[in-house]
């Protein structure tokens, strides 16, 4: 049973070594949703040890787990939720605006037109 | 900022298919010039006034770290008549397009 926290400890961080490798190493951007999956298996097979030797440190051990998983979850099925898009459809001319470039020269609609077609990209910020 | 380093990566294959790339987020002028410091091949947008960012309804409130408000990830493919050719907003901030799939979708619109 020491075998099934060993191996609860190896799915739940190997999930979070994997993440950090798409993320930094790889830099895919797409939802992680093994993260939570192989944290939440990695979490149960970690409870399953509790049955043969209930020691603190196993105990300890299975709840962070859990609150690891839990985590995850929240993460990836709540907080990174984006708000229902609201905006101009395919085909509809860009909506009016006003803002300004990085060396302060104004940007509006009218910046759109031209001779170059525009990818226009909204990021989250430097953070 | 992943997305923003790989089109920077590959700008002169964007420019080659006669695309521009403009950048913006919710920040101020002052971070908007770190950021265009860090990528001069795309032009980069502050939006403190949030008036592009409402413009097409992507402000996600309270999303930034400080509890404030950041635009939701979207990208806009835009004719050289202003209108939206295509547009990609994921269902969570944690999904973007990749350089490829931007320069496939844009090529092929």
């Amino acid at each position: 049973m020491w075998r099934s926290f060993r191996v609860g400890l190896l799915l739940s961080f190997g999930a979070i070594a994997a993440y950090s490798l798409q993320f930094i190493g790889l830099k895919w951007l797409t939802v992680p949703w093994y993260l939570p999956i192989l944290g939440t298996v990695g979490a149960l097979i970690a409870l399953t040890s509790l049955g043969q030797r209930r020691a603190i440190g196993r105990y300890i051990g299975v709840t962070v787990l859990v609150l690891l998983a839990s985590a995850e979850w929240l993460l990836v099925a709540k907080l990174s939720v984006l708000p229902t898009y609201a905006g101009p459809g395919t085909g509809q001319p860009f909506p009016a605006f006003a803002a300004r470039f990085a060396d302060g020269t104004p940007f509006t609609e009218a910046n759109l037109k031209g001779d170059k077609e525009t990818i226009l990209i909204f990021f989250r910020g430097r953070w | 900022m992943i997305e923003l380093g790989q089109l920077e990566k590959r700008h002169a294959e964007i420019e080659k298919n006669g695309l521009q790339v403009i950048v913006a987020s919710v920040e101020g002028p002052d971070l908007a010039k770190q950021t265009q410091a860090d990528f001069p091949h795309l032009r980069v947008v502050s939006d403190e006034t949030k008036s592009l960012t409402n413009a097409i309804g992507g402000l996600h409130v309270g999303a930034a770290p400080d509890g404030g408000d950041a635009a939701a990830p979207t990208t806009f493919h835009i004719d050289t008549a202003g209108r939206v050719k295509w547009y990609f907003r994921p269902s969570r901030h944690l999904n973007r397009l990749s350089p490829d799939e931007l320069l496939k979708a844009a090529t092929q619109s």
